[in-house]
């Protein structure tokens, strides 16, 4: 195993000039009501939100500028009006990922996405049961038409994962989840953390695990042959800094979508994104010095330090170890919040 | 897999790359299948010698470059190897034979 390198001295991969990859947040309107929801979405469009013009244009600029890969969400991004003409901008001209509910995804979609060369759809489901994931996204029939839109999208040969934000809620479906996730034919399930991003926040008391019991669910999970099941707690902690970007709906390059209450880069209509990336905030991030590190997680992710978000949130510094590592926690008890997150609200306007 | 020496391979046309020579390696988005991969050093070399060559000559320029650091056979074998997952990625196609190849 690999030691892990001396605290300061950065052994995380060289710079990039420029991002190769990046998360598009297209929109921060959703059809749902999710009681965890990071961005505070609303039915309703915000006034702010990037136009059909301007997302193209920021598109070609993300091409000629030899971005590789766009991960998009939202918000919803199948509740944009104009989404599938903004995919169909982004179409072969990039690696694309979109992250969705599936609640929109009829099979005339499903066939226009594997039309559109869309190599994977991550489809969100916030439990294994109807009951679970309608009462977590505040939407009676939600479940349903994600398992249906899972099944188009599978039918029409468009790869998917799934993905669960694991909460108080649902973590004693987690194991039903990875069942289902393997019956609907997705190629990997995942168990993501929860951030104490927007609404998530108000709720935390109520939604929150302790790492013990995430580690216990987490542990416990009997994987089915030829089926990969993922997840970002030890060993598996890795600072994505190093290769992240992201622009918000309002067109804010904010490095990270679970950064979005910590970090403004830029407003890419007034700079341009690729410029951003050299924001000197941006390159600490990438750079990998942490005060602390796993062994472990560095073996397994090749990068220091665990996820700089949920370090931030609860340290309040952005060289703190991840406490969402078994190794690195140093004690932080994660159900409680801390009240900077609370009355710094945000650190930047999202 | 196994290929004949006359065996041509070329860069599928419509792959796009990205040289990222800050971490030793090239970024390619493949359209049609869709994928996207890095290819490290020794993966990249190959791609880049598949510009209409046949399979021996990318054998014998592969080893030329690597010198007397890896055998002849080494090379060969690494060179195929790269082929069979650039082919398997849709980054190369094979286009035709060497006329007069011998085998």
């Amino acid at each position: 195993m690999e030691a892990v390198p001396q605290p300061g001295v950065s052994r995380m991969h060289p710079q990039l000039r420029s991002p190769i990859k990046l998360t598009l947040c297209v929109t921060n309107t959703c059809n749902l009501n999710c009681i965890h929801c990071y961005s505070d979405c609303t039915r309703e469009p915000d006034p702010r939100e990037l136009t059909t013009l301007e997302w193209k244009k920021f598109i070609d600029h993300l091409v000629e500028n030899n971005v590789m890969q766009a991960f998009i969400e939202g918000g919803e991004p199948f509740f944009r009006p104009d989404f599938l003409d903004l995919l169909e901008h982004c179409s072969r001209r990039m690696n694309l990922i979109v992250r969705t509910f599936a609640n929109h995804i009829t099979a005339e979609v499903a066939a226009r996405l594997k039309a559109l060369k869309v190599g994977l759809v991550c489809v969100d489901l916030l439990g294994a049961r109807s009951e679970t994931h309608d009462a977590h996204v505040g939407t009676v029939g939600s479940f349903e038409l994600g398992i249906s839109g899972a099944r188009n999208l599978v039918a029409a040969g468009v790869p998917i994962y799934t993905l669960m934000i694991l909460t108080r809620r649902n973590v004693s479906e987690l194991q039903e989840y990875v069942n289902l996730a393997y019956s609907l034919g997705a190629t990997k399930a995942a168990a993501l953390r929860l951030y104490p991003l927007g609404r998530s926040k108000m709720r935390w008391d109520e939604l929150s695990l302790s790492l013990q019991e995430m580690m216990e669910a987490l542990q416990s999970v009997e994987v089915p042959k030829g089926f990969r099941f993922i997840h970002s707690w030890h060993p598996n902690d890795g600072n994505s800094c190093y290769q992240m970007s992201c622009v918000s709906p309002f067109g804010k390059s904010i490095g990270c979508p679970y950064l979005r209450e910590y970090v403004d880069l830029g407003d890419v209509r007034e700079v341009a994104f690729v410029d951003t990336w050299n924001d000197p905030l941006w390159r600490v991030l990438r750079s990998g010095n942490v005060a602390d590190s796993c062994s472990r997680c560095y073996a397994t992710q090749g990068s220091i330090g665990g996820c700089r978000a949920t370090a931030f949130a609860f340290h309040g510094r952005w060289d703190a170890p991840d406490p969402y590592c078994a190794e690195m926690n140093g004690g932080v008890d994660l159900q409680r919040l801390p009240e900077q997150l609370f009355w710094k609200k945000p650190w930047v306007e999202v | 897999m196994t290929f004949e020496l006359g065996d041509r391979f070329a860069r599928n046309p419509a792959a796009v790359v990205r040289e990222a020579d800050e971490w030793d390696c090239a970024v390619v988005f493949e359209p049609d299948r869709p994928s996207l991969c890095m290819l490290n050093a020794t993966a990249w070399l190959v791609f880049e010698l598949c510009d209409g060559r046949s399979f021996g000559a990318i054998q014998a320029e592969y080893a030329a470059l690597f010198g007397n650091k890896i055998s002849k056979e080494e090379a060969g074998l690494q060179a195929a190897l790269g082929i069979q997952h650039l082919l398997a990625f849709q980054l190369i196609q094979p286009v035709g034979k060497e006329i007069g190849a011998r085998p």
